[in-house]
């Protein structure tokens, strides 16, 4: 995924920023875990909820692939 | 560990380190907190041994003996939840802890004070699950999976077992992003994502399993607490719920849970199967692919857990093939062992025994999977002994002995001391021997007819019960010998490690003295 | 595997005092329960064979390819044709395995045109049995004695396995179970009519059984519901048509007793 940025690593800023962007793209997909079955289950029977779910997951991994592989071009 | 010398010269910016019990509480350092996760699962290894041991006593002879039916419950529930949230999991971050950052050369976690938070949330969940025992109620006694409306009737310790799971759950969600982000980002030069060892990218995929999966835990238990106390029906058909709506959500979690628990064991045994066959690992690629493939499969497979509620026959179906399929990167990952066995030039220390062990009894509990997974076979064997052998087999004989294939590993440069060899082959030859007294009858028994979590049972299931129950003690006991090997080199009492006691071993961390410093790679190192 | 087998058989050899070692599933007596046994069986033997394939190359590898015995360490570390050859043979022998597990499962799912249905109840900590077509019903209790389970007595040879009234149902014809529960999810099972259901509450599900022999045949719940989840046993007695036509009888006049004296 993301190259491995080149030297001053443990206190520079850049990797700091770095470290808190994925830490928050990871917190996300916490978040959408833990509400997802309650929200499911008042969207409708438990088949709809989980297809939503499996969608905004997949969605998610798409995404965070796609934005690495974009970046990684770059 | 008190061999570790704190007083580096280079230590910029947090000079003064506090000493003594301050100096663990408040630590931000990794190695620090690998040591401490790994303390704190060896703790409670015994607490739940110690519930396996009652438990086990209890069953002994058919009658009830020493426990009532209530208590017993609770020992086979707590004996699970300690088993696999106090010891197994813990102990896998411990070794993320101290491995990751020497593995990829980077100085120290991503997030060195929420790495602190996220053991420090551990002692109290502990003292919750431990405490349940002492509410009144008693613990939570409706089996690990918390199956409402069972644990909807319990009394107070399902409240605290709740609320541990949710404690636990997110030590281990802050631990994952840390690995994570770890492993994404501070990476030495030149360490490309398929350069990284085995045990890194099997921790990188874990703690992907982890971010998803856990919160669905969480969010169940959550549902089950608001249907305990706040009215809610999610569960309760009377109220428009549905009972197995929590075992799809439970299972959504726990299958993957399983995967956690056995993928860090195959990172380490992937690197100590090269390391004393002194070949590189075969078919490095291939392993990597596996991991990633078991760990999406495991996401498509957990009501194969459930194939006696009901489902329709689609439903069996599916998940009896998705099942079966993990058959496929699991035996590639075993193959590629072998093959880097074959025509290696091996040596048998400690650690290359467990990981033998490991491949043999973790086949043989791969091979009762596949006879679970068959759904017909399954209605036979779901909830009965067969099944109590099955993930014994994978999660002790697995995921533990992998751990002991790790704590002797690298216990050199973590400590500085060679363990005693002499008693790490008793270990391994003790825990081997005892660990299959206890857990094949069980397939036995379970074939028979025996039903899981039943303190009592009828007179046909007394001999293999007595048998599991001696072994059970051999067991129990030769992990005390395990204590003392660490003790020993804890006090620096054996020979001195050298910078690399094991010929065959390539990865960073042996490039660094034993035991390794406090601070490491604070230059980067390049990989070639 | 068979080491093991041995060392414990070794040890257990003093313990031998009751009865014959139990090794396998229960007898089979209704179709698909046969199924089930000749599919473990077979998987069983399937297992073994990859089993001491695969670990008969391991320990020729350690045997052979020993520091201590002079072995050099080769340097390969992939070879794409034996990669592929052990991907695709494990997955033919799965589908080896799925075909007879799945026809299996599409007989044991058809749960249509029953000769008798009943419907099963499971209760905190007994089984409720009711004949919907012939309209009685029982409840069915532990009939071991306390002082039996608390070892103030010798134990009985069907000790935790008797009830007071078992299910009686006839021989060779198709009896459908509609399962449901009171309080908590249980599960009916018993080994020899290779039936396991889960009983929840507020839901119905059902299953199916054809037995081709009479007799007794016992199991026990196999879902944890509570402290006495060890002592709900299920007992199913299996009687010729004649006498199950008998006992039908016998069942309604009592239940229309009953009705009297409750007027």
């Amino acid at each position: 995924m993301a190259t491995p940025p080149s030297s001053g690593r443990s206190t520079s800023a850049q990797q700091r920023r770095a470290n808190l962007g994925t830490a928050l793209a990871l917190v996300s997909i916490a978040v959408v875990f833990f509400f997802g079955f309650m929200v499911a289950r008042y969207l409708g029977d438990g088949e709809t909820g989980m297809t939503v779910l499996a969608i905004v997951a997949f969605l998610f991994l798409g995404i965070g692939i796609g934005r690495h592989l974009w970046q990684a071009r770059k | 560990m008190s061999s570790i010398p704190h007083d580096h010269a280079h230590d910029d910016g947090h000079a003064a380190h506090p000493t003594g019990l301050m100096r663990w509480v408040t630590t931000t350092n990794h190695k620090d907190i690998g040591t401490l996760y790994l303390l704190f699962s060896l703790f409670m290894f015994f607490v739940g041994g110690v519930l396996a041991l009652t438990i086990r006593t209890e069953l002994f002879e058919p009658g009830l003996q020493i426990v009532n039916p209530e208590f017993f419950n609770s020992l086979t529930t707590l004996h699970g939840l300690i088993m696999i949230f106090g010891a197994i999991m813990p102990a896998a971050v411990g070794f993320a802890n101290w491995q990751i950052p020497m593995m990829i050369g980077a100085p120290d976690m991503a997030f060195a004070r929420m790495n602190n938070w996220s053991f420090w949330l551990l002692p109290p969940a502990a003292i919750m699950l431990i405490g349940s025992f002492f509410v009144p109620g008693g613990a939570a006694s409706g089996g690990w999976t918390l199956y409402p409306p069972l644990s909807v009737q319990g009394g107070m310790g399902f409240d605290f077992t709740i609320f541990a799971v949710h404690i636990m759950g997110a030590s281990s969600i802050m631990g994952s992003i840390n690995i994570i982000t770890t492993i994404l980002n501070m990476r030495a030069p030149g360490m490309t994502l398929m350069k990284m060892p085995m045990f890194v990218w099997t921790w990188l995929i874990t703690a992907y399993l982890l971010i998803m999966v856990m919160p669905v835990l969480a969010g169940a238990v959550t549902m089950l607490l608001t249907d305990r106390h706040f009215g809610t029906t999610f569960f309760n058909a009377a109220g428009g719920g549905d009972p197995v709506l929590f075992q799809h959500v439970f299972w959504f979690f726990g299958h993957p849970e399983v995967y956690i628990m056995i993928l860090p064991s195959f990172g380490i045994i992937s690197e100590i199967i090269p390391a004393f066959a002194r070949k590189p690992l075969f078919g490095y690629p291939s392993m990597v692919y596996a991991v990633a493939s078991i760990a999406i499969l495991s996401c498509l497979v957990w009501a194969h857990h459930m194939f006696t509620v009901g489902l329709p026959a689609a439903g069996l179906l599916f998940f009896m093939y998705v099942t079966m399929l993990i058959a496929v990167p699991t035996g590639v990952k075993v193959f590629n062992w072998l093959a880097t066995m074959w025509r290696g030039s091996m040596t048998f220390e400690t650690p290359m025994l467990f990981a033998v062990g490991f491949i043999f009894l973790f086949t043989i509990g791969g091979f009762t999977g596949l006879v679970v997974a068959i759904v017909p076979v399954d209605i036979q064997l779901q909830d009965t002994y067969y099944v109590v052998a099955h993930f014994h087999y994978v999660l002790v004989a697995g995921s533990l002995f992998a751990f002991f294939a790790g704590a002797y590993y690298w216990l050199p440069k973590w400590t500085g001391t060679m363990y005693d060899e002499k008693l790490g082959k008793l270990h391994f030859w003790c825990a081997m021997i005892t660990f299959n007294i206890t857990f094949f009858p069980m397939h036995f028994l379970g074939l028979a007819g025996m039903p899981r979590r039943i303190p009592d049972y009828a007179q046909q299931f007394a001999d293999w019960n007595m048998v599991a129950s001696i072994g059970a003690f051999g067991f129990g006991l030769s992990q005390l010998i395990f204590v003392w090997v660490v003790m020993k080199c804890i006090r620096g009492d054996g020979a001195k490690a050298p910078a690399k006691p094991w010929d065959g071993a390539h990865t960073l961390e042996w490039t660094l003295p034993s035991p390794a410093p406090y601070h490491s790679f604070e230059t980067p190192p390049v990989v070639k | 595997m068979l080491a093991a087998i041995g060392s414990a058989a070794a040890l257990l050899a003093p313990a031998v005092a009751n009865a014959e070692l139990v090794w396998n599933l229960q007898t089979p007596v209704t179709p698909i329960a046969r199924q089930m046994f000749d599919l473990h069986v077979y998987i069983f033997w399937v297992c073994v064979v990859i089993f001491i394939g695969v670990f008969g190359v391991m320990f020729y590898s350690i045997y052979k390819h020993r520091k201590s015995v002079g072995h050099e360490a080769a340097q390969f570390h992939e070879n794409t044709t034996v990669e592929v050859v052990w991907t695709v043979i494990p997955i033919l022998i799965l589908l080896a395995m799925a075909w007879p597990a799945t026809r299996t499962i599409l007989a044991m799912k058809d749960t249509s045109a029953p000769d008798v249905t009943i419907k099963v109840t499971g209760y905190q900590w007994k089984w409720g049995y009711n004949y919907l077509q012939e309209g009685f019903g029982f409840y069915s209790m532990l009939a071991t004695p306390l002082a039996q389970i608390e070892n103030r007595e010798p134990k009985g040879t069907n000790y935790l396995l008797e009830v007071d009234q078992p299910l009686v149902v006839p021989v060779d014809q198709r009896v459908r179970l509609v399962i449901t529960a009171d309080d908590v999810i249980h599960s009916w099972w018993v080994p020899a009519l290779g039936v396991k259901q889960d009983a929840i509450p507020g839901f119905v599900r059902d299953s199916w059984f054809k037995a081709e022999k009479v007799g007794t045949y016992r199991g026990q719940c196999a879902e944890l519901c509570g402290k006495e989840h060890g002592f709900m046993p299920i007992v199913v007695e299996v009687k010729t048509k004649d006498d199950y036509a008998k006992w039908v009888a016998e069942q309604k006049q009592k239940a229309a007793v009953a009705a009297n004296a409750a007027k």
